[in-house]
C-alpha cells in the first residue's frame, strides 16, 4: 500500500521537471529493444547528429530532445506517443520505424494536432489515401524506389523473369508490389512469388524451391531487415544460389549495418536504395565523415533518414524564426523545406513525402572492408513514380 | 530427388537444432515441474558469449566449451540461489524465471547491442557438398551429426547412469524421490544445469545458422514448447520425436505450402492438446 | 474475501478517500495521468477476473490473455464493420472471451498445477499464432488500426479521454460490484474450498469439476471485458493482446498485489502500469530494472500465494 502511494507521489512529482525557458520539444519514437534495435539506435544518431550540428538551437531558441522507445509494437508506440505529447507537451514528434506503429499513432497525432515527421516507416497509406497536413515522410513510401528499382531490372541491367521472396507483413508486400508493377509494365515476368515470416530463422525451405528455379529465371528480388537480412544472405550463398541466380534487391538487405555480419556472403549482390554509406555528394561525405567519428560507426540509411528528418525540422525551425507554436506557419515552412541531404537535393511532394534519387548499388570488399559501391542513379523518384516505356 | 534429398536433410538439421532446446526444457520441467520461460535466455547468452569468444580467439571449441559452461553456471545458480526457496510452489517459480528474462535479455543488450547477427562457422566447416546440383552446406551436417550424438548421450545417460536413474525415478514420483534419502536440492541443481546446458549447446551450434539478436530468446522457447507439447511433457524421447516431426513437418510445409508456414507449427500443437494433452509419449501426474 | 458488514471501519474510509481521488482525479493532473489511470481501470479488471482463478480457485492460468485478446479482435471486427454501439460490443466481447474460456477449459479444467499451466499457456499461443499468421483476417502483427471510441447513445461522445476515463470507471464499479457479488456468494465460497482441498470437497459431494469449469468461464467473460474496454481506449488490436507477455504480467499483478484479496489486483495492476511508464522514461535499461523489481518482489513478497498451486493431492 506504502508502495503504491510512494509510486504515485513520485510520478506527481516528475511533472515538474520539464518547464526550463521554454525551450522547443521534439518527441522521437524508435524501437530499442526487439529485432530492429539496431535501426533504431541508428535512426536517434542521425537525428541527432543534425540537432548538434545547430548546436541544439534553431532560430535562437533552445531545443529539447526527448526519445521513447516504441519496442516495435503498436501498442507500446501509441502508450509513449501519447506520454510524449501529454506529459512531456512536444511541439512535434518524429522518429517511427515500423509501419504499424505509425498506422496506430496516425489517428491520434491528427486529433491532437501534433506534427509528425516520419524518419523510416513506409506505410503507403500514410501519404497517399490517409495522407494529412500533420504527416510529413522523409524516407520512402514503400514502393517508391521499388518501382525504379523494377524499371532499372528491366531496362538497365537487362532481367526479364524474377523470383521474388521478401518479409511477410506490409512493407513487404508494398514494396514487392512496386517493383512488380514497374517490372512487368516494362515486359518482365514474375516467376515465383513467395513471403516468410518476420524472424524466419533457417531459410532452408525456400531456398531449396528457388533452386528449383535455377534456369528459369535471371534474378531474385528480396526484401529482408534486421536479423532476417542477414540469416538470407548468408544462407543464400551457403546454398550455392548466389552464382546461380544474382540478386537485384530491395537495398536495405545490403545496409551498412547488415554488411559486417554478412561478410563475403554479400559480396556481388547489387539493389536498390535512396541511400548507401558511399554516395558521392559533397553533403554525404561530410556527414560520413562527422557520423563515423562521434559513433564509432559507419551510417546506414536509417542514420541518413534520422538525420533527414531532424535537419528537415530545424530547418523549418529557422524559417519560422523560432515561432513553433504558430503552427500553421510551421507546417507550410515544413512542407516547403528544401536543402541539400546527404542522399542528394530534398524537398517534400504536395502529400509531403520525400522526392528522392534511388541509387544502383553492388557489394564490394574494398581494402578488408566490405562496402555498398554506388553504380548508378536515378534522379526525383516520388512516390507515385512510373517509368516511361 | 535433389530437392526431397535436401529438404529432408534441412528438415533434420533444424529438428537437432529443436531438440537441443526442447530437451533441456522438457527435462526440467518432467522433474521439477518448473516452466522454464528463461529456457530461451539460456540460448541466447550462450550465442552471445560464443560469439565473442570466436571474435577473440577463432576457436569454436573455445567458444563451445565456454557458452556451455556459462549456461550451465547460470542455470545452476538460478535453480540453487532462487528457484529453489520456492520448492512446490511452481506459479512463483515460473514467475521468477519471466524475471530472469528480462534481466538476461536486457544485460545482453546492453553489452551487445541490438544489432543482429551471426556466428561465424567453424573452419573446417564452412564448405558445402553437392548433392544433384545443389550444393549443402556442411555445416548442417555437423550439426545433424551433433545432435544425434547428444540425443543417445543423453538416453546412455538416462537409462544407464546412477544419476540418471535417480531422475527417472523423480519425473514418475517425486515423492518417493523425496523420501530415499538422496539430497533432492543437489538432484534438481544439476538438472537445471543440464537443461540450460543443452540450450546452450543449442545455442552456439545454432547460432551459425539462427544467428543471434534481442528476441531470439522468446522465439526459441516458443519452439520448445511446440515440440513439448507435441512430443510429450517430460519425456526425452518424446522430445526427439516431437522434434523431429516438427523440424520436419515445419520444412515441408514451408517449402510446398509457404502461405500456412506458421499453421505447421500450430496446427499439430492444437490437434495434439485437443486429443492427448498430454503429447504422443508424456505423461501426466494425477 | 471480505463480506459487506466488515468493510466498515477504515477499509470505508480508505475506498472513500479512492473513490473522491478517482472522480476529482482529472482537474488534478495531467490528460497523461488520466489516461494511465484508464489503464489501471482496465487492467484492474484483467487482474481480478485472473484472481477467480488464481486466488480463489488455485487454478494458475498461464493463458488468460488468450480471453481478453480474442475479445479485443471481436469488438475490433465489429467497429470496422461499423457497429459501435457500446453494448452490442461489449456482449460480443464478453461472450466471446466467456465461449474461449469455456472451448479452454474443456481441456485444461482435466490437468492441475504444473500441466495446467502447460496447458492453458500452449493454447493461448495456439491462438496467438492463428491471430499472428492469419493476416488476410487480422493483418498479422501489424494489427488492426482505426477502431473509433464506441457509441452509447444519451448524446455522449467518447472521444475526449476525459469522458472516456469516467465511463471505463463506471463500468469498472459495474465490474467490481458484481465481482464482489459473485464471490461472495456461495459459488466463491465453494471455490475457495476447492483451493484449499480438492478432494475434501469432493468428498463433501461438490461437483468440483463442475464448479472450476464455471470459474473458467466467469474469469472469460471478465477478462473479455477489459479486452473490450482496452480495445476502444486505443483504437487497436494486435496479437501481443493474445501473447505470454501479458499473461504473465496479470500474474505478475496479483503477485505483486497479493491474490485472493480485495484490494490486491487493482494495487498490482497500478504498479504495473506505473512502473512500465515511468520507468521506461527514465532510462533506456528499464527492462532490466523491471526484471530485477519482479524478481526481489517474488523472492520477498510473495507468501501469500503458497496455498494457491494444488498438486493434486
Amino acid at each position: 500500500m506504502i508502495m503504491f502511494a510512494l509510486l504515485f507521489l513520485l510520478t506527481l512529482g516528475g511533472q515538474g521537471i520539464a518547464e526550463a525557458a521554454n525551450p522547443i520539444k521534439i518527441g522521437f519514437l524508435a524501437p530499442y529493444v526487439g529485432v530492429f534495435s539496431k535501426y533504431g539506435t541508428d535512426l536517434k544518431n542521425g537525428f541527432k547528429q543534425a540537432l548538434e550540428e545547430v548546436n541544439f538551437k534553431a532560430a535562437g531558441r533552445e531545443i529539447l530532445f526527448v526519445t521513447e522507445d516504441t519496442e516495435g509494437k503498436p501498442e507500446v508506440g501509441l502508450t509513449k506517443t501519447r506520454k510524449l505529447v501529454e506529459k512531456d507537451q512536444v511541439h512535434v514528434l518524429a522518429g517511427i520505424i515500423s509501419s504499424g506503429v505509425a498506422y496506430a499513432v496516425k489517428d491520434y497525432v491528427v486529433e491532437k494536432k501534433t506534427p509528425l515527421v516520419i524518419c523510416c516507416a513506409g506505410a503507403t497509406k500514410l501519404t497517399q489515401e490517409d495522407r494529412n497536413p500533420f504527416i510529413f515522410r522523409v524516407s520512402f513510401a514503400n514502393g517508391q524506389q521499388d518501382r525504379a528499382g523494377g524499371w532499372y531490372a528491366y531496362a538497365k541491367k537487362g532481367y526479364r523473369k524474377f523470383i521474388m521472396i521478401g518479409s511477410d507483413y506490409a512493407a513487404g508486400h508494398e514494396k514487392a508490389a512496386g517493383f512488380i508493377k514497374a517490372f512487368k509494365f516494362m515486359g518482365g515476368e514474375i516467376v515465383q512469388e513467395t513471403y516468410t515470416p518476420l524472424g524466419t530463422t533457417d531459410y532452408a525451405p525456400y531456398l531449396a524451391k528457388i533452386a528449383n528455379l535455377v534456369g528459369k529465371a535471371d534474378s531474385l528480388w528480396t526484401f529482408y531487415a534486421g536479423s532476417d537480412a542477414i540469416r538470407f544472405a548468408n544462407q543464400y550463398d551457403e546454398y550455392g544460389l548466389k552464382k546461380k541466380i544474382p540478386i537485384f534487391c530491395e537495398g536495405g538487405m545490403l545496409d551498412a549495418a547488415n554488411l559486417p555480419s554478412q561478410k563475403d556472403s554479400a559480396v556481388g549482390m547489387e539493389g536498390y536504395l535512396q541511400y548507401f554509406e558511399t554516395v558521392n555528394t559533397p553533403e554525404n561525405k561530410r556527414f560520413f565523415k562527422e557520423y563515423r567519428e562521434k559513433y564509432k560507426d559507419i551510417p546506414g540509411s536509417l542514420s541518413e533518414g534520422g538525420y533527414v528528418g531532424g535537419k528537415a525540422i530545424v530547418k523549418a525551425i529557422e524559417a519560422v524564426k523560432g515561432k513553433i507554436e504558430n503552427q500553421e506557419a510551421f507546417l507550410k515552412a515544413l512542407k516547403g523545406v528544401k536543402f541539400e541531404a546527404p542522399r542528394g537535393p530534398f524537398r517534400f511532394d504536395d502529400h509531403q513525402n520525400v522526392i528522392e534519387p534511388v541509387y544502383i548499388n553492388r557489394v564490394e570488399k574494398k581494402g578488408g572492408e566490405y562496402v555498398n559501391v554506388v553504380i548508378d542513379k536515378i534522379p526525383d523518384v516520388g512516390q507515385y513514380w512510373m517509368p516511361k516505356k | 530427388m535433389a530437392f526431397w534429398i535436401i529438404q529432408t536433410l534441412n528438415g533434420l538439421s533444424f529438428s537437432m537444432l529443436l531438440f537441443l532446446i526442447a530437451a533441456g526444457f522438457t527435462l526440467i520441467f518432467g522433474l521439477m515441474k518448473i516452466i522454464n520461460i528463461a529456457h530461451g535466455s539460456f540460448y541466447l547468452l550462450s550465442a552471445y558469449i560464443g560469439l565473442t569468444i570466436l571474435r577473440t580467439t577463432d576457436s569454436f571449441l573455445l567458444a563451445v566449451v565456454t557458452s556451455s559452461v556459462a549456461a550451465f553456471v547460470v542455470g545452476v545458480a538460478m535453480q540453487s540461489l532462487f528457484l529453489r526457496r520456492f520448492y512446490m510452489k511452481e506459479l512463483q517459480q515460473v514467475l521468477l524465471t519471466f524475471g530472469f528474462v528480462l534481466i538476461i535479455a536486457d544485460l545482453c543488450l546492453w553489452v551487445w547491442g541490438g544489432n543482429p547477427m551471426a556466428l561465424p562457422k567453424p573452419s573446417l566447416f564452412r564448405g558445402s557438398i553437392w548433392i544433384g546440383n545443389v550444393v549443402f552446406p556442411s555445416y548442417r551436417l555437423l550439426v545433424i551429426l551433433v545432435g544425434v550424438i547428444i540425443a543417445v548421450g543423453l538416453w546412455i545417460f538416462q537409462e544407464k547412469t546412477k544419476f540418471g536413474a535417480i531422475v527417472r525415478a523423480g519425473v514418475d514420483d517425486e515423492e518417493m524421490l523425496r523420501g530415499s534419502g538422496i539430497n533432492i536440492q543437489r538432484v534438481f541443481a544439476g538438472v537445471f544445469g543440464l537443461g540450460a546446458l543443452l540450450a546452450g549447446i543449442g545455442g552456439i551450434i545454432g547460432g551459425p545458422i539462427v544467428g543471434v539478436f534481442p528476441g531470439a530468446d522468446l522465439s526459441m522457447l516458443l519452439l520448445a514448447l511446440v515440440v513439448v507439447i507435441i512430443g510429450g511433457i517430460g519425456s526425452l524421447k518424446g522430445a526427439f520425436v516431437g522434434s523431429l516431426f516438427v523440424g520436419l513437418v515445419d520444412n515441408f510445409g514451408k517449402a510446398l505450402f509457404p502461405e500456412l508456414s506458421m499453421f505447421t507449427l500450430f496446427a499439430p500443437m492444437a490437434i495434439v492438446l485437443a486429443i492427448r494433452p498430454t503429447g504422443i509419449f508424456g505423461k501426466m501426474e494425477e | 474475501m471480505r463480506t459487506i458488514t466488515s468493510l466498515k471501519g477504515t477499509s470505508f474510509s480508505i475506498l472513500l478517500l479512492a473513490a473522491l481521488i478517482i472522480v476529482f482525479l482529472p482537474f488534478l493532473v495531467s490528460s497523461y495521468y488520466v489516461g494511465l489511470a484508464i489503464q489501471v481501470f482496465i487492467f484492474t479488471i484483467f487482474a481480478m477476473s485472473l484472481d477467480i482463478l488464481v486466488g480463489h480457485t488455485g487454478l494458475p492460468s498461464m493463458g488468460h490473455a488468450a480471453y481478453f485478446g480474442v475479445a479485443a479482435y471481436a469488438t475490433g471486427f465489429l467497429c470496422l464493420a461499423g457497429i459501435k454501439n457500446f453494448w452490442v460490443g461489449v456482449i460480443l466481447g464478453m461472450g466471446s472471451g466467456g465461449l474461449t474460456a469455456a472451448l479452454f477449459g474443456l481441456l485444461a479444467i482435466r490437468a492441475h498445477g504444473p500441466y495446467f499451466m502447460l496447458i492453458t499457456l500452449a493454447l493461448s499461443q495456439v491462438l496467438w499464432g492463428i491471430a499472428f499468421k492469419w493476416r488476410s483476417l487480422t493483418k498479422g502483427d501489424d494489427g488492426l488500426p482505426g477502431i473509433g471510441r464506441p457509441e452509447i447513445g444519451m448524446g455522449i461522445d467518447l472521444k475526449p479521454d476525459l469522458y472516456f476515463y469516467y465511463f471505463t470507471f463506471a463500468i469498472f464499479l459495474i465490474v467490481l460490484v458484481a465481482l464482489f457479488v459473485l464471490l461472495n456468494s456461495p459459488f466463491g465460497y465453494t471455490l475457495r474450498g476447492i483451493r484449499e482441498s480438492e478432494s475434501r470437497m469432493k468428498a463433501l459431494g461438490y461437483n468440483v469439476g463442475l464448479y472450476k469449469y464455471l470459474a473458467f468461464v466467469f474469469a472469460g467473460v471478465f477478462a473479455g471485458t477489459s479486452g473490450v474496454l482496452w480495445v476502444y481506449y486505443c483504437g487497436f488490436v494486435n496479437p501481443s493482446n493474445l501473447g505470454v507477455d501479458q499473461s504473465v504480467k496479470g500474474l505478475l499483478m496479483l503477485i505483486l498485489g497479493g491474490s485472493g484479496s480485495f484490494f490486491g489486483p487493482g494495487i498490482g495492476a497500478g504498479i504495473i502500469v506505473l512502473l512500465e511508464n515511468i520507468v521506461s522514461g527514465l532510462t533506456e535499461r528499464w527492462s532490466l530494472i523491471l526484471g530485477i523489481i519482479y524478481v526481489i518482489v517474488i523472492m520477498f513478497f510473495s507468501e501469500g500465494l503458497s496455498s494457491i498451486v494444488k498438486r493434486g493431492h
